[in-house]
């Protein structure tokens, strides 16, 4: 497909979104309810993805993206709010812009931080929609050079990177739980032989578990006990005047803006790694390369245009690995994943052959989605802050009758929700100690693709190891996964201690 | 995440449950076709189905390991004792624990029992009414008071469900274990009532009013959207589902 023909169908996909008034309400209705998700504290972007995932179930595949990329851009934006305007933030990718949004509210520029929040956010998107558009493909094309052995290898590295990375205590709590979750794909009789696997004799286990309900149980119910757990507070929202755009200070920020913006799609490529890490990740180096430093933490414009343009660049990121390889790049984009598989679509290097300008599309959404956040952020900020003023207990329960109604209505199996909550609860205690849940995910979503890969690439090579060191891909891979595994250990930094200390 | 003084003994515990599952994964993978045939097919180790859960064993065991070494590296051994006794001193029904009970047991009891006996619409009231009321007016006392009356409410159904009474209900009338449901609801709001008036405080009536409205605004908007707007058969339908498929069938 060359050039011409790419944006030929770039723009016949948003002509035929914004031609059609049903598409363009579930745009703008989506974009709300995801800024509303993201807004109110203790609902999450994956959340919200989950939760609209039933509801696209009898939509057709186009109208169901609109809606779940509407949801997710605007639920990674609406984080801002609970942190501009009560310095709770509703997401944890927008826990850096409490930090400077607070502040600024506090000096009555309320208005003028939403206003920055909105438009560095619809920047972001965007950026990270054209790095869709280039990388997708060129990382797809190399993975249709991948053979089994390097699709074993890739789901191996996805979760140790992510085990690495999400973990906020030991890394190898963050592994660990990375295989638990291959264990859970496990469940159930083998692609290859057909053989019942950890069924423990129950029927409904052999078809093996879903990813949907698990995905439900994992990310939704630890947030429901865990808000009702906890006594709320509702604060009063800071007061607020007009919304000002602020591209005056967008303009005086582009370095700052084109930095988060690489970090944000940089981060969000890596397999679990979510919206909330590059937020920090580009904060913080916002503030070390400031010219004033100083200036962080009192509601200095750079550090709210740093986070806010990283969490969302981060969505455009998560998608690259998702559209090329079907690896997630983040938990809503693990969510998404499944939503793409209900409607019969299967993230990965065939995608574009089965599917051709299935990733332009994506694009297209994406960058119409930035548009409707900018547009009812702007004109919406002031009704969606009243909200703010609802405590969580309120729409809380209804949030885990929705978990519950989505988890059956995916398959029609009460078994499912039989699923869910033991899901829920063991992530609940996991997360309590440490153990991150984004690795977890990875690992159900790339169970069964490990093990089909691993045995089939074994099958070719008759039991021989050699293609993982032969193969320049599958060597290249083994050795980042060794040296991800080796460079957490203990004997490793105390070597490289060593050899710092003596330089 | 818990503090960092108890962590480590919880890291412990974790730790030893993983090896333990790691173990069995190892037990249940080596009961799997490793060489021998299976269902007619040659297998060898390299396509054999245990190949996989091996690794996942053998890596959670590893992982269990290190994470346990760590955690007695780090003084775990003194954060278990600081995490017993945290635990030792604390009354089975303290208002923590009633707290978290009356996340769970609304939840699971909805979901094991309810959703698979009684009528749909009515399994969500039962649920709402006393989730959003306990959490909304937030009152220590309404809420064990109320905790206590929903057990009580809930061990009826459980009862009825484990001698399946719930069968000769349905024999009797079809939506009987459907009016026991709303007799139920009925119940639990004129107890919640008459408990607000030991709740101190202007503003708990209104609040109480407040969680009445979302208990059943929420179920009107959920079950006809999903049964009609989705075309979802509901677990069960019984006689609020039915009487709304009358409703929307006459209409249409």
């Amino acid at each position: 497909m060359n050039l011409v023909q790419q944006f030929g169908i770039f723009f016949s996909n948003i002509f035929s979104i914004i031609s059609s008034p049903s598409l363009l309400l579930i745009l703008f209705g989506s974009t709300l309810m995801g800024i509303i998700f993201g807004a109110l504290p203790g609902l999450t972007a994956t959340l919200g993805v989950a939760l609209l995932t039933t509801l696209t179930y009898s939509m057709s595949t186009q109208a169901a993206l609109v809606a779940l990329m509407g949801i997710y851009v605007g639920a990674v934006y609406g984080g801002s709010y609970g942190s501009i305007m009560l310095n709770i933030p509703g997401t944890a990718s927008a826990a850096a812009t409490a930090l400077e949004g607070y502040p600024m509210a506090l000096r009555g520029e309320a208005g003028k931080a939403l206003g920055l929040t909105t438009t560095a956010s619809a920047l972001g998107t965007i950026v990270g929609m054209t790095f869709v558009v280039i990388f997708t493909p060129l990382i797809a094309a190399l993975a249709m050079q991948f053979t089994s052995f390097e699709f074993f290898l890739l789901a191996f590295f996805g979760i140790l990177i992510s085990g690495s990375i999400s973990c906020p205590d030991t890394v190898q709590k963050g592994w660990i739980t990375g295989f638990l979750g291959l264990f859970i794909a496990m469940v159930g009789r083998d692609q290859l032989q057909v053989y019942p696997r950890f069924t423990l004799g129950m029927m409904q286990l052999e078809s093996g578990i879903e990813v949907v309900p698990v995905l439900i149980g994992a990310f939704g119910i630890p947030q429901i006990i865990q808000v009702l757990k906890d006594r709320q507070v509702t604060a009063e929202p800071a007061k607020i005047e007009k919304i000002i755009p602020s591209f005056g200070t967008i303009g005086r920020n582009v370095k700052h803006i084109v930095r988060s913006a690489l970090i944000g799609v940089g981060i969000g490529a890596v397999p679990g790694i979510g919206e909330d890490i590059a937020a920090w990740v580009s904060y913080g180096t916002a503030k070390k390369s400031s010219k004033f430093p100083e200036k962080y933490g009192t509601g200095f414009e750079e550090g709210i245009v740093a986070s806010e343009v990283a969490n969302n660049s981060c969505i455009g990121g998560a998608m690259i690995p998702l559209l090329s390889m079907g690896i997630p790049g983040s938990p809503p984009a693990a969510m998404l994943l499944g939503a793409l598989m209900l409607h019969g679509v299967a993230p990965g290097p065939m995608l574009e052959i089965e599917q051709p300008g299935f990733t332009i599309g994506i694009s297209a959404i994406l960058l119409l989605a930035s548009m409707a956040m900018w547009i009812v952020g702007m004109l919406l900020a002031k009704q969606v802050v009243k909200l703010l003023k609802v405590p969580p207990a309120l729409f809380m329960p209804v949030v885990a009758v929705l978990c519950l109604i989505g988890s059956y209505a995916l398959g029609l199996k009460v078994f499912n929700l039989y699923l869910m909550i033991p899901m829920g609860i063991l992530t609940y205690y996991l997360t309590n100690m440490g153990y991150p849940i984004p690795p977890l995910v990875i690992g159900v979503i790339l169970g069964s693709m490990a093990d089909a890969n691993l045995r089939r690439g074994l099958m070719v090579s008759q039991g021989s190891l050699a293609p993982f060191f032969t193969r320049p891909v599958a060597l290249i891979l083994l050795l980042i996964i060794v040296f991800t595994f080796v460079s957490n250990t203990g004997i490793y930094k105390r070597l490289l201690a060593k050899i710092l200390r003596k330089a | 995440m818990m503090d960092n003084s108890k962590l480590r003994g919880a890291d412990l515990i974790t730790s030893f449950l993983f090896f333990l599952l790691g173990v069995w994964i190892l037990f249940e993978s080596f009961k799997m076709p490793l060489r021998d045939s299976y269902a007619g097919v040659n297998s060898a180790w390299y396509v054999s189905p245990a190949l996989m859960p091996l690794i996942i064993g053998t890596a959670i065991i590893l992982l269990a390991l290190t994470i346990f070494v760590h955690a007695m590296k780090h003084g775990g051994k003194e954060a278990l004792k600081v995490l017993w006794a945290s635990r030792i001193g604390k009354k089975l029904l303290s208002d923590g624990n009633i707290r978290y009970a009356s996340v769970l047991l609304p939840l699971i009891a909805m979901v094991y029992m309810n959703l698979t006996m009684v009528d749909f619409f009515l399994t969500l009231v039962l649920y709402l009414s006393f989730t959003i009321s306990v959490f909304y007016i937030d009152d220590t006392k309404f809420m064990r008071s109320t905790f206590y009356f929903y057990t009580v409410e809930m061990a009826i159904l459980l009862v009825i469900s484990i001698v399946k009474l719930d069968v000769v209900f349905a024999s009797i009338f079809t939506y009987l274990l459907d009016i026991i449901a709303l007799l139920m609801i009925v119940a639990l709001t004129i107890w919640m009532k008459l408990q607000l008036r030991k709740v101190p405080g202007e503003k708990v009536n209104r609040k109480f009013r407040h969680a009445m409205l979302m208990t059943y605004i929420a179920p009107l908007f959920l079950v006809p959207i999903f049964r009609y707007a989705l075309r979802i058969p509901l677990p069960v339908e019984g006689g609020i589902v039915n009487l709304m498929s009358l409703v929307y069938y006459t209409l249409r």
